[in-house]
């Protein structure tokens, strides 16, 4: 082994030793959980409002029928009031 | 994490090849299918430190390798849950995986800044022990900078790491000849290097 590739391998070796001791900081494992549940709930949003938009929009459909049907229904009952207003006699 | 929680996972991971740790990691894996992810907590509190310490070695930085480990682990809960882990490799070689991977994607995309600052040495308790991590790591990513970074991930792994080139092949995706070659040439690098150095 000639004298700079045994060189590398001593600079490895040492360098491996001097990072032999890294440890992650405080409170990391707690800090990867609390962005995994972070994550998790806001992936939950993201899978709802897809959902939530279609059920707005056919909310919205739901009561425009609800309402144009409502609307129809009460000038039916105008009408027919009307007609029985149209023939009642009067005597005098 | 308490220091005999954190000695105890030390252990574990000083001793990948062991069944009783593997098994354990396994059995936590699929407690996180079953949708426990309580038992995610254990997987990490269980290689965190082997984890940030190869991120850290590759990178030559212990915040950014902090940051590749998060993004990994959340990676890794996603695939875990959404049953895009098959078991073909043990567990802690897949997370090795994907550590591995996103710590060559951040040298690709390095941006410089400020390595572990003050306020996490003194954090650690061991400010001396720290400092000297720190100053080998920064002479880390002076020294390799020449390097393509999947030749210095081969060589973190193999002669940092103490890792097989079986096992670097299936980390990293490829042959063991690849492998081989990434080292060789990793090492024709560094030499060249201290030629240059003087």
């Amino acid at each position: 082994m000639d004298e700079l590739l045994k060189s590398v391998e001593e600079r490895l070796d040492r360098l491996k030793a001097a990072t032999d001791t890294i440890q992650p900081s405080a409170g990391f494992d707690d800090r990867v959980m609390a962005a995994i549940i972070q994550r998790t709930f806001v992936d939950w949003r993201l899978r709802l409002w897809p959902v939530g938009r279609y059920a707005l929009v056919a909310s919205v459909i739901l009561v425009a029928i609800t309402t144009l049907f409502a609307v129809d229904r009460a000038s039916r009952a105008d009408e027919l009031a009307a007609v029985t207003y149209g023939t009642v006699e009067q005597e005098w | 994490m308490d220091m005999t929680h954190r000695l105890v996972a030390d252990q574990v991971c000083t001793s990948p090849g062991s069944f009783e740790s593997l098994a354990t990691l396994e059995n936590a894996a699929l407690r996180v299918q079953q949708g426990d992810i309580q038992a995610f907590g254990d997987i990490v509190r269980q290689t965190s430190a082997q984890l940030v310490r190869v991120a850290a070695r590759v990178i030559g930085d212990l915040a950014e390798a902090e940051d590749v480990v998060q993004e990994s682990y959340i990676n890794a809960y996603q695939a875990l849950t959404q049953g895009q882990f098959d078991a073909r490799a043990h567990l802690l070689t897949w997370l090795r995986r994907i550590v591995t991977n996103r710590a060559i994607d951040a040298i690709r995309s390095r941006r410089r800044r400020p390595s572990l600052d003050d306020s996490k040495i003194e954090a650690g308790g061991e400010g001396a022990v720290y400092a000297e991590s720190r100053m080998a790591l920064i002479e880390m990513q002076d020294w390799m900078n020449a390097l393509v970074p999947e030749q210095r991930a081969a060589l973190v792994l193999s002669v940092l790491e103490g890792l097989s080139n079986a096992e670097i092949a299936q980390i990293m995706g490829s042959s063991e000849g690849a492998v081989e070659q990434r080292l060789v040439r990793a090492r024709v690098a560094l030499r060249q290097r201290i030629q240059k150095d003087g």
